[in-house]
C-alpha cells in the first residue's frame, strides 16, 4: 500500500504531527482574521449608528427651534389679536387694519401648524433611525461574543506557554534563595564586627571610672583634714561660749528677779495669762484689789478666778470677758468699760480693765490685763452729770419767771402800757431772751466739754431733719424779708447720727446765716452728697461777712466779730464753737469763704459729716479750746 | 378770742413747783377760758379740791385718801406738769401713777412743761406717754397754751 521507503515509522508520526500542527495554525489565524473582520464590521456599524445620532438629535434640535418659533409665533399671534382687539375699541377706520392683523395671525397660525406638522414627520423618521441604530447595535453584540469564545481558545494555548515558563521560574527562585543565604552569612559577620568594636569601647569607659574614683578619694582626704580643723575649732568655741553663757544667765537672773519686783509692784492691778485664758502671773496691787492670793489664782482660769458683773449685778458672759476678747477675736486691745467686781468681802467696786495680747513670733501666747478700781471717776462723772443738770434747771427757773411775767405784762393782760413802758419792757424782754439764748449754749458747751453730753446715734432722714429746723427759723426769715431757698438732696441715705447733735449743727449754721444777713438779703441752703460716705451742707448769704482780720477766731468760744457787735445782732459767740466741736468729733469737716469790704459781702459756710457716724466718737474727747 | 370759741369751760390740772410760775400759769390759763387747779406736789394733785382754785397745800393722810381723790380727777381735761416738784415724787412718778390707772386716764393728755432739759428725762417722760415736752424757758407761755388748745380741740393730732 505505501510506495515510499519506510525511513522510519517515528519519521513519519513526526511528520503527520508537523502537517497537523501546520494546519491548526493555519485555521487559528483565519479565525483571527475573520474575529478581525468581524471587530472591524461591528465598528463601523457602531460609527453609523452614531453618526445617525447626531444626524437624529440635529432634526430633534431643529424640530425644538421650530416649536420654539411657533410659540413665539404663537405668542406674537396672541399679541397681535391683542393689539387688533384695542384697536377695533377705538376707531372704524382702525377696523380694516384689525382685519388685516387677524388675517395675517390666521395665516401665521396655518403656518406655525404646517412647521408643527414637519416637526411631527421628523419625529417619525428619528424613531426609524433609532430602531435600526438598535438593530445594529444586538448584531455588534452578537459579533463581540463570538470574539470572546475565539479569545478563550487562544487563551488555553497560551496557558501551555505559562507552565513551561513556571518550570524557569522556580529554578530562578532556587538561586535566588542561594544567594540569600550567602547575604544572611554576610549579615552575622558584619553584627560579630560591631560587638568586637562595643568591647573595644566597653574597657576604655572603665579606664576613665578607674581614673574618677582614684581622685575622688584624694578629695575625701581633704574634706576629713578639714572636719578635723574645724571640730578642734569648735570645741575652743564651746568652751568660750559656755563661760559666756554662765556670766549672762547670772546677769539675766539679776533683771529678771528687777523685772518681776517692778511688775509686782507696779500700782495697778496687773495679771498676765496663758493663750489658754490660765493666769500666769499676779502682782500685789491685783491680789489686794481681787483680794485673790497669787499662789491660788495662778494656774487657774481668769474667769473662774475673777467673775465679772455688770453694773446691774448680772454676770458678764464669757465671750464678753476682755481674755477672751482678746484671744478669741484676735483684737488688739478691749476695754471693758462697765465690768464690777464683787470681793470675797461682799465689796463691789466697778474695774477700769484693759486686756492686750502677748505676742511672739507672731503667735498670740497669752494676755495682759492691767485694771484699777474706778469707783472714784464714776463718783466725778455722777457729779459733773449733776452739775450740768442742776445748773441748766437752776439757771433757766428765774429766766422764765422774767420772761413769762414780761410776756404778759407787754400783752397788755394786767392793763395796758405806754410807749416807754412798752419800749423799756421790750429791752427787758429781749435781754432775757438773749440770756436764755447764752444759758442755753453754755450748758451745750458744757455738756460736750464735761462729756455728759449723751450720745444716741440713730438712722436719720437729714431732710426732714433740715426742714424742721427750716420751719422754726420762718418767722425770723419772713420778719427780715430774706429770699431763702433750700434743697435736699433726693434719695440721700439715713445719717446715723444723735438727731440732737445734728440739729444743733443745722440750728446754728441756717440762724447765724438769718441773723447776720440784711433785709431783703438772699440765702440758699443746699445738702448734697460729698461723696458716698458723706454729706456736704452749703449755706451762701449775702449776709455782712466775716472781717478778714477776724476769719481765724470765728470758732473760738464766745468770739464774735467787730462788724456784728457793731450792728447791734443778738448772739452768743458759742454756735460756731459748738458746730465745730460736733462736726469734728464726727469725723466732718467744716469751712468758709467770706467777704465783708466792697459791694457784695456775704459768706459761705461749708459741712461735711460722715454719713454713718454722726456723734458716734466719745464726747469725752472734746477738748476746750 | 379762745373764750369765745370755748363753749364749756375747760379743766387743767396744773403741776408747778415755783410759786411765781405757777402764778402766772394759773393767770394766763384763767385768762385764756381754762378752769385751773394749781398744784406743787404729786401728794396735792392727788387730793385736789376740783372746786378749788387756790394753791395751799392739802397733806395727804393716806394713799387710799390719794386714790379716792384720783377717782375725781376725771373731770380733768389736760395736765401741765412740771418735772421738779414739792415733796419726794417728781413728774415722772405722777405720770407713772396716773397711767397706772389704765383706761380711766388714758385719753387726759399730759403736757410736760419744764426746765429739766436732758434728754434722758424727755425721752423717759415721751416713752411713758405723754403728749409734748416743752422746755418752759425756750417758750412763751401763749404759745404754749394755744399749742396745748389746739390739741385738745384736735386731740391725736
Amino acid at each position: 500500500m505505501n510506495t515510499r521507503p519506510l525511513t522510519s515509522a517515528s519519521d513519519e508520526i513526526i511528520l503527520n504531527l508537523k502537517v497537523l500542527a501546520a494546519e491548526k495554525e493555519s485555521v487559528r489565524r483565519k479565525l483571527a482574521v475573520t474575529a478581525a473582520k468581524l471587530a472591524a464590521t461591528a465598528e463601523k456599524l457602531a460609527v453609523t449608528a452614531r453618526e445617525k445620532e447626531v444626524v437624529r438629535r440635529k432634526l430633534a434640535v431643529t424640530a425644538e427651534e421650530k416649536e420654539s418659533v411657533r410659540r413665539s409665533l404663537v405668542v406674537t399671534a396672541a399679541k397681535l389679536a391683542t393689539t387688533a382687539e384695542k384697536l377695533a375699541m377705538t376707531a372704524k377706520e382702525k377696523e380694516g387694519v384689525r382685519r388685516k392683523l387677524a388675517i395675517t395671525a390666521a395665516k401665521l397660525a396655518v403656518t406655525a401648524e404646517k412647521l408643527a406638522a414637519t416637526a411631527k414627520e421628523k419625529e417619525s423618521v428619528r424613531r426609524k433611525l433609532a430602531v435600526t441604530a438598535a438593530k445594529l447595535a444586538v448584531t455588534a453584540e452578537k459579533l463581540a461574543a463570538t470574539a470572546a469564545k475565539l479569545a478563550a481558545t487562544a487563551e488555553k494555548l497560551a496557558a501551555t506557554a505559562k507552565e513551561k515558563e513556571s518550570v524557569r521560574r522556580n529554578l530562578v527562585v532556587t538561586a535566588a534563595k542561594l544567594a540569600i543565604v550567602a547575604e544572611e552569612k554576610e549579615v552575622v559577620r558584619r553584627k560579630l564586627a560591631i560587638t568586637a568594636a562595643k568591647l573595644a569601647v566597653t574597657a576604655k569607659e572603665k579606664e576613665s571610672v578607674r581614673r574618677t574614683l582614684a581622685v575622688t578619694a584624694k578629695e575625701k582626704e581633704t574634706v576629713r583634714r578639714t572636719l578635723a580643723i574645724t571640730a578642734l575649732k569648735l570645741k575652743k568655741s564651746y568652751e568660750t561660749l559656755e563661760k559666756k553663757v554662765l556670766e549672762r544667765t547670772k546677769s539675766l537672773e539679776m533683771a529678771h528677779a528687777k523685772e518681776e519686783a517692778i511688775l509686782l509692784s507696779i500700782g495697778d492691778g496687773l495679771l498676765a495669762t496663758d493663750e489658754k485664758g490660765n493666769i500666769i502671773f499676779i502682782n500685789k496691787a491685783a491680789e489686794k484689789l481681787l483680794g485673790q492670793k497669787s499662789k491660788i489664782a495662778v494656774g487657774k482660769k481668769f474667769s473662774d478666778v475673777i467673775p465679772l458683773e455688770d453694773e446691774k449685778g448680772a454676770p458678764i458672759p464669757l465671750a464678753k470677758h476682755p481674755v477672751n476678747m482678746v484671744l478669741a477675736a484676735g483684737m488688739a486691745t478691749a476695754a471693758l468699760p462697765a465690768a464690777y467686781y464683787k470681793r470675797k468681802d461682799e465689796k463691789r467696786f466697778p474695774l477700769a480693765i484693759m486686756a492686750t495680747p502677748v505676742i511672739l513670733g507672731g503667735k498670740v501666747i497669752g494676755t495682759i490685763k492691767v485694771f484699777r478700781d474706778i469707783t472714784y471717776e464714776r463718783e466725778i462723772d455722777k457729779a459733773k452729770t449733776e452739775f450740768v443738770s442742776l445748773a441748766s434747771h437752776q439757771l433757766r427757773t428765774p429766766l422764765s419767771t422774767v420772761n413769762w411775767y414780761a410776756e404778759m405784762l407787754l400783752a397788755g393782760d394786767v392793763g395796758a402800757l405806754n410807749e416807754k413802758q412798752q419800749k423799756y419792757l421790750d429791752e427787758v424782754y429781749r435781754s432775757n431772751q438773749r440770756m436764755v439764748e447764752l444759758v442755753n449754749a453754755l450748758l451745750d458747751v458744757a455738756s460736750l466739754e464735761l462729756g455728759t453730753f449723751i450720745i444716741e446715734p440713730e438712722p436719720t432722714d437729714i431732710c426732714t431733719l433740715t426742714e424742721n429746723v427750716i420751719a422754726e427759723e420762718t418767722p425770723q426769715i419772713a420778719a427780715r424779708k430774706l429770699k431763702f431757698s433750700f434743697s435736699c438732696k433726693k434719695d440721700l441715705p439715713l445719717m446715723q447720727a444723735d438727731p440732737r447733735l445734728l440739729r444743733m449743727v443745722m440750728q446754728n449754721i441756717l440762724s447765724n446765716a438769718v441773723k447776720y444777713t440784711p433785709e431783703k438779703g438772699t440765702i440758699a441752703f443746699t445738702i448734697t452728697l460729698a461723696d458716698p460716705k458723706h454729706i456736704l451742707m452749703k449755706m451762701t448769704d449775702t449776709g455782712y461777712g466775716i472781717p478778714k482780720n477776724q476769719q481765724g477766731q470765728i470758732f473760738t468760744k464766745l468770739f464774735r466779730a467787730d462788724n456784728v457787735r457793731d450792728k447791734d445782732t443778738d448772739g452768743t459767740g458759742l454756735g460756731l464753737y459748738i458746730v465745730k466741736s460736733i462736726v469734728e468729733n464726727s469725723g466732718g469737716k467744716i469751712w468758709f469763704t467770706s467777704t465783708s469790704e466792697g459791694e457784695r459781702t456775704g459768706s459761705i459756710f461749708y459741712v461735711t459729716l460722715p454719713l454713718d457716724k454722726v456723734g458716734v466718737p466719745a464726747a469725752t474727747t472734746l477738748k476746750p479750746h | 378770742m379762745t373764750k369765745k370759741t370755748a363753749p364749756k369751760k375747760k379743766t387743767i390740772l396744773v403741776m408747778e413747783d415755783e410759786r411765781p410760775l405757777l402764778e402766772a400759769i394759773h393767770a394766763k390759763l384763767e385768762k385764756h377760758g381754762f378752769s385751773v387747779i394749781a398744784t406743787r406736789s404729786v401728794e396735792q394733785a392727788f387730793n385736789a379740791k376740783i372746786e378749788n382754785t387756790d394753791v395751799d397745800v392739802i397733806t395727804v393722810r393716806s394713799i387710799e385718801q390719794a386714790l379716792d381723790y384720783l377717782e375725781r380727777l376725771e373731770q380733768v381735761d389736760a395736765v401741765w406738769l412740771d418735772h421738779h416738784l414739792l415733796g419726794k415724787e417728781d413728774g415722772l412718778d405722777f405720770v407713772k401713777k396716773f397711767k397706772a390707772n389704765g383706761e380711766r386716764w388714758k385719753n387726759i393728755p399730759v403736757f410736760v412743761v419744764s426746765n429739766a432739759a436732758s434728754p434722758t428725762t424727755i425721752q423717759s417722760y415721751i416713752r411713758s406717754g405723754v403728749s409734748k415736752y416743752y422746755v418752759k424757758s425756750d417758750h412763751r407761755l401763749d404759745a404754749i397754751i394755744k399749742d396745748i388748745e389746739s390739741f385738745l380741740e384736735h386731740p391725736i393730732a
